[in-house]
């Protein structure tokens, strides 16, 4: 009786990691799925320009990178745009590099958010009603924008009912350390492959930057949540539960560049934030206004995954123990192995995606970078799981504080000068 | 870019619409080869079920597996007797659930003509996948339809494909793999379903792996950059990891490693390893060279084999080599030329392995007729005179094996080859006891178990010289009342594998046997074993048959070859014992048709 009771529940177990790891292998090679495919998440053929466009960028401690991005936006090879930088009132060294280019750009404005305690959606927020462009995007001050980015986004915007335009992201530093090459493969495979996949299901989270909205529409519904932790992914949710189409797209030569946070406790910081964030948007329950139960379905699984997968990893060690310890039945063990597989297969692709990320990029990937891919599958899962366990007990104690993360600036191969926010 | 579109709930009705409409919209696109594809399985089923259970004769490996997909099915166990990783377990395993879903032993009561139907199911299907491979490899329909009729209707595939032999259970799952490689959008999915497929061919039977490269080359040479890459890690990831199951059971069951470097013969513990090396390494030597007059691989070949059908293996060989000069159709070439080359280079031949160049044949020879209609078409070439080509290509065709033809799958439908075991099946049914213990071939073994005899009182006589297990349970020949055997078995006790079974036939007094229609010889005997003991011997039930008590064969003395493994020794090619002349071959005037069976002299 107690045997079949374990081994019940080892089949669901094994069933639910069956379930997770092949949507995750699925979801991350949606993009290659056919060769037109491929093609087809690249961005639509440039047209003329036909909208003015607002530029965000809320920047805080980051003096060290915030001016050679502002002069990098600045060179937007588009005939109608504005940047306006955000800084906080109790942060003079990085007000102080915001109004040096506010002095050398004309097109570069500064507000200064006076709220307490700060957060991005707050700052955010500040800057709205000053916006005068027709369309907001969004960028953190350490991003790296391809000059060409917003005509191509003005593009997208003149497809019929657009009002939100996703572009790609991209970590670049995957040489920095060992958990870098798989942070950076995160985004590739994220804004590359399945965000598309999202989109196509119904069901988005947007991205922090590179991500653009209707002024208009997005004044309507107040702008951004200001308590929420991933007030991107909020919006996202909360305008296509309303019924605003959203487009996506992705060519490497035009992705926004960044780098990986620069210690693991920043990294396990930001994802703690993200899936603390998640889980807002979760209760929340903006998405149950998704027209169809499968949107629902994919919104609850999206928004719910850090946790699924801290669950399983912490599973996993008792699975193991279970499967090599009790003298199960060989046909349940061997069933056991199925996820195992799948997991192997899913390093497999990310195998052959750092390659086409080395080449995509021209960066040399060495074997040691393929070493850390291999050997960090392990320490990153349990990363990931901490941070959801983390997030969970943030979210349950009520603790919704802004753990920012920190920018040196590895991405442009120069050192940096960022404080933690 | 992606769009992602937030539509009111119609907008699911409406996809929902537009998905009954795309169904239509295939089956409206393919109404054509759909309707081919029908009349292609209504001729297989005709050719292949009408008797099936008569022609041809029961070989022994059809009754193993079935005996082991009894014993999957019935005990969750893997083999009636100690698995010994001969072949991974997957297609008796398929096997046990055809035979669980259609309840296939109560509905038949026979053993053998479970696994057949198997076999038919098998067919039918890999019938269909061939049809769609020869079409998205780009033939004309006509010649894709000629390539399948080709596989279903010659004389070899008729006598093969009746049989529940691995390599039919296989086939669908290899011709799947082709079928998926060359999917028309070059689908990332489709990759991992061609490595899967593979992987389950090879956990039939490890041979399949020779399909490996063979898809890896289609796929780099089909696949369109953008995907190649991923297409290949993920067929080559696919095929790994699901072809790893086999090893990985043997691991937990710590079976993969042998004890001693030198397993065979005496070590008591099966290990995969340790049988495939004697499979592939050790038992070697006894097929002997194809072009060695005096070897079994020449007999096989000659006798049996080209006996049967010498076009379609020819026209297919001719075909293939042909082929190495068409760019579009060289990796069928390559396909047949390697299962040729492995074939020769084995040193053990496998007989049932013959059934897996069927459609490569019938490709081959598809393919080269399709180059030389791509050939007419280019030198343009009046419609009408190609017209008239195909028509002298088929009339010839028609006149050349036509007849031949025609009598073999009238001989099939006809011929009740199999009539001796069922008849002995049901003698032993009505005439001993629960308690009596037999030795016997695994057909009749599997028979008597459906009838409710208990399997311990049965023992398949190969685990009786072979199995540590049931030599010692058993002791020997002298434990058992009975003894059933079948004229192959009777032919080959000379040749010294099998003591305790020749003993036994030696020491016993027919009490009943069997004879094929048309033939002379009983093809199957039942002897009450006699130990000695007279007052035992004179109280059988009454003997259908006034046979002498005397063996039915002179015994040579025990032979001194080293013992094969734990269990028969499948795909294993006696020696030709150079003491005995009646080994020889039988003259060829004299081989009748339905007869290859009896003088065969491999197991697989």
């Amino acid at each position: 009786m107690g045997g079949m009771l374990l081994y019940t529940a080892l089949i669901i177990l094994v069933v639910l990691f069956i379930g997770v790891s092949g949507t995750t292998l699925t979801w991350m090679l949606w993009a290659w799925r056919t060769p037109e495919q491929v093609v087809r998440t690249a961005f639509p053929p440039v047209r003329e320009p036909a909208h003015s466009f607002s530029l965000l960028v809320p920047a805080r401690h980051e003096q060290g990178v915030l001016y050679d991005t502002l002069a990098q936006l600045a060179e937007q090879d588009h005939p109608d745009f504005e940047i306006v930088c955000i800084v906080g009132h109790d942060d003079p060294e990085t007000m102080a590099v915001a109004c040096r280019a506010e002095a050398a750009f004309s097109m570069v404005s500064v507000v200064v958010d006076e709220n307490w305690p700060k957060n991005k959606p707050k700052a955010l927020n500040t800057a709205l009603p000053v916006c005068r462009g027709d369309v907001v995007g969004v960028f953190d001050a350490e991003d790296h924008v391809h000059p060409e980015l917003l005509r191509h986004v003005d593009t997208m915007l003149q497809e019929p009912d657009i009002d939100m335009v996703q572009s790609g992201v991209q970590l670049m530093n995957f040489w920095s350390n060992w958990y870098s090459v798989r942070n950076v493969l995160e985004y590739y495979f994220w804004f590359r492959s399945r965000l598309h996949f999202h989109a196509a299901a119904g069901f988005i989270p947007l991205g922090g930057n590179t991500v653009f909205l209707r002024t208009r529409v997005l004044r309507r519904y107040g702008g951004w949540d200001a308590d929420c932790l991933a007030e991107d992914c909020e919006v996202g949710v909360r305008l296509s539960s309303a019924g605003h189409r959203t487009a996506v797209a992705y060519e490497p030569a035009m992705v926004t560049r960044e780098e990986t946070p620069p210690s693991f406790g920043s990294l396990l910081r930001q994802r703690t934030r993200w899936n603390q964030g998640f889980l807002q948007v979760l209760r929340k329950g903006e998405w149950r206004r998704l027209p169809g139960p499968r949107q629902r379905a994919l919104a609850i699984y999206t928004l719910a995954m850090p946790f699924a997968q801290a669950f399983a990893g912490l599973l996993i060690p008792f699975a193991v123990v279970s499967v090599l310890l009790l003298k199960l039945p060989v046909s349940l063990t061997l069933f056991s192995f199925v996820p195992l597989m799948l997991i192997l297969l899913t390093l497999v692709a990310e195998v052959v995606g750092l390659g086409e990320f080395g080449r995509l990029f021209r960066v040399r990937v060495r074997l040691r970078d393929y070493a850390s891919l291999v050997l960090g599958t392990v320490p990153y899962q349990v990363m990931l799981a901490m941070a959801a366990v983390r997030a969970a007990a943030r979210e349950y104690r009520g603790d919704r504080s802004w753990e920012k993360t920190l920018h040196v600036g590895a991405h442009l191969r120069e050192a940096g000068t960022g404080e933690i926010g | 870019m992606t769009v992602l579109d937030v539509r009111p709930p119609s907008g699911t009705h409406r996809e929902r619409r537009t998905r009954a409409q795309r169904l239509r919209a295939w089956l409206l696109l393919h109404r054509i080869d759909l309707l081919i594809v029908l009349g292609l399985l209504t001729v297989a089923a005709f050719v292949q079920a009408t008797n099936l259970q008569g022609w041809p004769q029961y070989f022994e490996d059809e009754s193993t597996y079935v005996s082991q997909a009894w014993a999957v099915q019935t005990r969750g166990q893997l083999s009636h007797y100690t698995y010994w990783y001969d072949h991974p377990p997957l297609g008796w395993i398929q096997m046990a659930a055809w035979t669980w879903l259609t309840g296939a032993w109560e509905r038949l009561g026979s053993g053998v003509q479970a696994g057949r139907e198997v076999a038919l199911v098998a067919n039918l299907v890999s019938t269909t996948l061939l049809f769609v491979l020869a079409r998205r490899t780009g033939m004309h329909r006509a010649i894709a339809v000629a390539v399948t009729l080709l596989f279903l209707l010659s004389p070899l595939s008729v006598y093969f494909q009746r049989m529940g032999l691995l390599d039919n259970m296989l086939l669908p799952w290899a011709l799947g793999a082709f079928v998926l490689a060359y999917s028309p959008r070059h689908r990332l999915v489709a990759s991992v379903g061609a490595g899967c497929c593979l992987a389950i061919a090879c956990q039939m039977k490890i041979t399949s792996g020779a399909y490996l490269p063979i898809l890896l080359w289609i796929l780099w040479r089909r696949t369109p950059k953008p995907n190649r890459r991923y297409t290949l890690a993920m067929y080559l990831g696919s095929f790994a990891f699901a072809g790893s199951f086999w090893g990985l059971m043997a691991l937990l069951k710590g079976e993969l490693f042998p004890d001693t470097p030198e397993w065979f013969p005496g070590d008591e513990h099966v290990s995969l390893l340790g049988t495939q090396r004697w499979v592939l390494f050790i038992r070697g030597g006894s097929g002997g060279s194809i072009f060695d007059p005096e070897s079994g691989g020449y007999y096989l070949i000659h006798q049996s084999l080209l006996s049967q059908d010498r076009w379609l293996l020819g026209a297919g060989l001719g075909a293939a080599v042909m082929l190495l000069l068409v760019r579009r159709y060289r990796w069928i070439g390559v396909t047949f030329l390697l299962l040729c080359v492995s074939i020769i280079r084995s040193t053990t031949l496998s007989w049932p392995f013959f059934a897996q160049f069927l459609p490569w044949a019938a490709l081959a020879v598809g393919a080269v007729l399709d180059t030389a209609r791509r050939g007419l078409t280019r030198a343009r070439v009046p419609d009408w005179a190609a017209a008239t080509a195909a028509v002298g290509v088929v009339a010839l065709a028609a006149t050349q094996f036509a007849a031949t033809w025609v009598e073999r799958i009238q001989l099939a439908h006809t011929h009740r080859s199999n009539d001796p075991y069922d008849e002995a099946a049901d003698w032993l049914a009505a005439n001993i006891d629960p308690d009596d213990t037999l030795l016997v071939d695994n057909t009749v073994w599997i028979d008597l178990v459906l009838q409710g005899h208990d399997p311990d009182n049965v023992v398949w006589f190969w685990k009786l010289e072979h199995d540590p297990e049931i030599i010692e349970k058993y002791g020997d020949w002298r434990s058992f009342d009975y003894v059933v055997s079948s004229s192959f078995v009777r032919d080959t006790t000379h040749l010294g594998m099998v003591p305790q079974m020749e003993k036994a036939i030696e020491n016993s007094m027919p009490v009943a046997e069997f004879v094929e229609p048309g033939f002379e010889r009983e093809a199957v005997v039942i002897g009450r074993v006699v130990s000695g003991d007279v007052a035992d011997a004179t109280a059988v039930a009454e003997p259908t048959a006034d046979a002498p008590v005397t063996p039915l064969l002179p015994s040579s003395s025990l032979s001194s070859s080293p013992s094969p493994p734990v269990t028969a020794s499948e795909g294993y090619i006696p020696e030709p014992s150079p003491k005995n002349s009646d080994d020889r071959p039988p003259d060829p005037d004299l081989f009748l048709p339905g007869q290859e069976l009896l003088i065969r002299p491999l197991r697989d």
